[in-house]
């Protein structure tokens, strides 16, 4: 009887400790980097959002949420990433990936075989209903503007028409300290 | 003379994990490009081939994100860990874990140049079989109520990191999470170095490894299958095999075919070489 008791406990302790990291991820990740999915063509809502449940054309990074490790090692290097963009059209497409509004320090990565990291273009034909994954890292200033949020927009572009396809927006947002009356920036 | 079987099996597995290495690894992702060829369209063949095309940690993290399961039928791929690691395990116990993982290869190489006395020996202070279950069934269900740890808290594409660094490509190295750089140091640090046998991460964090386990428990009786076992009337009880298990499998209190955990062995073998008076072999049962 004690053997199994003790067999419980371990048990519970292992679940117990995968739900820590599970709830420390949960806290940290929306500060660390904006995960989504992105449909084309799609606009408004339909282009995409945080998950497949949430489509609410809008990727929020919440800064403040940066773990402490992040902090220390590399606060300002923000991943905006994607396994799923994907045609929900009818037709095949060759698409090529455009940013506009980030700082200018950003690198893009697909795993795709025919990703072409110059042009930012996936160089095959997307069948109705492939998906091809999508990073993007942005480098912060080195004060994200607590007033005036970071932001910038993710685009798919029809690689042979140059015809905008989807455009998701994501934003860096920082609430930063609380402003008290009679702090010097408070309004 | 068992210390030099034990040098030369330790070798032989070096070499094997070298295999595992150009198999699942890029830049070689051999089997990965393999699947590619045979199925072009699927993920495997549009996709960079590394070690994430044969993940077992992505599968059991869907089973919170059913949207996910359209992916089992785009990348034969996923079925490598699915199916025919789990059988192979049946069949011959969790070979892939004592051979060819190059992820648990490295931090139990790496601890053999630390002393056993700054190291945890987990087979000492904690029951290893029911935390190991716990953690599993923790990765399997606490997706549903809070974030899933199957792709933020990885040792895979860490190794995958480490590989690519290797051979050129720093991208891996380009973006840090906190979680990320939480699980490369609890793989490497603690759970590697610092654990005696050095597979601290393959007994408790990795979920492919204690599914391979259970299918190799469950079937270690079947009168078919080879496993690390153990002859009683053989065994002088001095503990050289329970000092080298990497998986700190051995229990020499129990001198009978108990003796190997079946639960944690990995059947590397390290203890067959290493007896005195040949007392381990790896043979179906008697």
């Amino acid at each position: 009887m004690k053997k199994l008791g003790m067999g419980i406990f371990w048990v519970a302790l292992g679940i117990g400790l995968i739900f820590a990291l599970g709830a420390y991820s949960k806290s940290v990740a929306p500060g660390e980097r904006g995960s989504f999915v992105m449909f084309y063509p799609a606009s408004g809502a339909q282009a995409g959002g945080s998950s497949p449940r949430s489509l609410t054309g809008l990727v929020t990074v919440k800064l403040d949420s940066r773990g402490a490790i992040k902090r220390l090692v590399q606060p300002r290097v923000i991943q905006v990433s994607s396994h799923s963009v994907k045609n929900v059209g009818d037709t095949p497409r060759r698409i090529r990936f455009e940013t506009a509004g980030f700082p200018e320090d950003t690198e893009a990565h697909s795993r795709d075989r025919a990703w072409n990291p110059e042009t930012r273009e996936i160089e095959r034909d997307l069948a109705p209903g492939a998906a091809v994954d999508f990073d993007l890292l942005v480098t912060l200033p080195d004060q994200p503007a607590v007033s005036t949020p970071v932001s910038g927009t993710i685009g798919v572009v029809d690689a042979r028409t140059g015809k905008r396809l989807s455009t998701l927006a994501v934003r860096f947002q920082q609430a930063g300290p609380a402003q008290k009356a009679g702090d010097c920036c408070a309004p | 003379m068992p210390r030099s079987a034990l040098a030369t099996n330790r070798l032989k597995r070096l070499a094997v994990f070298a295999v595992g290495l150009v198999l699942f690894y890029a830049p070689f992702a051999l089997l990965v490009r393999f699947f590619g060829l045979l199925f072009p369209a699927s993920a495997a063949g549009t996709s960079v081939a590394d070690a994430h095309g044969a993940c077992l940690r992505m599968p059991l993290g869907w089973l919170a994100q059913p949207w996910m399961w359209a992916s089992l039928g785009n990348n034969a791929l996923y079925w490598l860990p699915i199916a025919v690691l789990p059988i192979a395990a049946v069949a011959a116990g969790p070979l892939f874990c004592g051979w060819l993982c190059p992820a648990g290869a490295l931090p139990e190489y790496l601890s053999h140049a630390i002393p056993d006395r700054f190291k945890f020996d987990f087979k000492k202070h904690v029951d290893i079989v029911p935390l190991r279950y716990g953690f599993l069934a923790g990765i399997l269900f606490v997706p549903f109520v809070a974030s899933s740890v199957c792709c933020s808290f990885c040792n895979f594409t860490q190794m995958q990191n480490i590989v690519s660094a290797a051979s050129g490509n720093l991208s891996g190295f380009a973006f840090f999470s906190s979680m990320g750089l939480l699980a490369a140091a609890v793989w490497v640090v603690p759970l590697g170095l610092f654990t005696k046998g050095g597979r601290g991460w393959c007994l408790f964090l990795c979920p492919a490894g204690t599914v391979m386990g259970l299918a190799s428990w469950a079937s270690a009786r079947l009168p078919w299958f080879p496993r690390v076992r153990a002859n009683a009337s053989l065994c002088s009880g001095c503990g050289t095999c329970s000092d080298v298990c990497p998986m700190r499998a051995i229990d020499i209190s129990e001198s009978d075919e108990r003796t190997v955990n079946d639960h944690l062995c990995v059947q590397c073998q390290d203890c067959v070489g290493t007896c005195p008076t040949g007392a381990l072999e790896y043979r179906k049962p008697s």
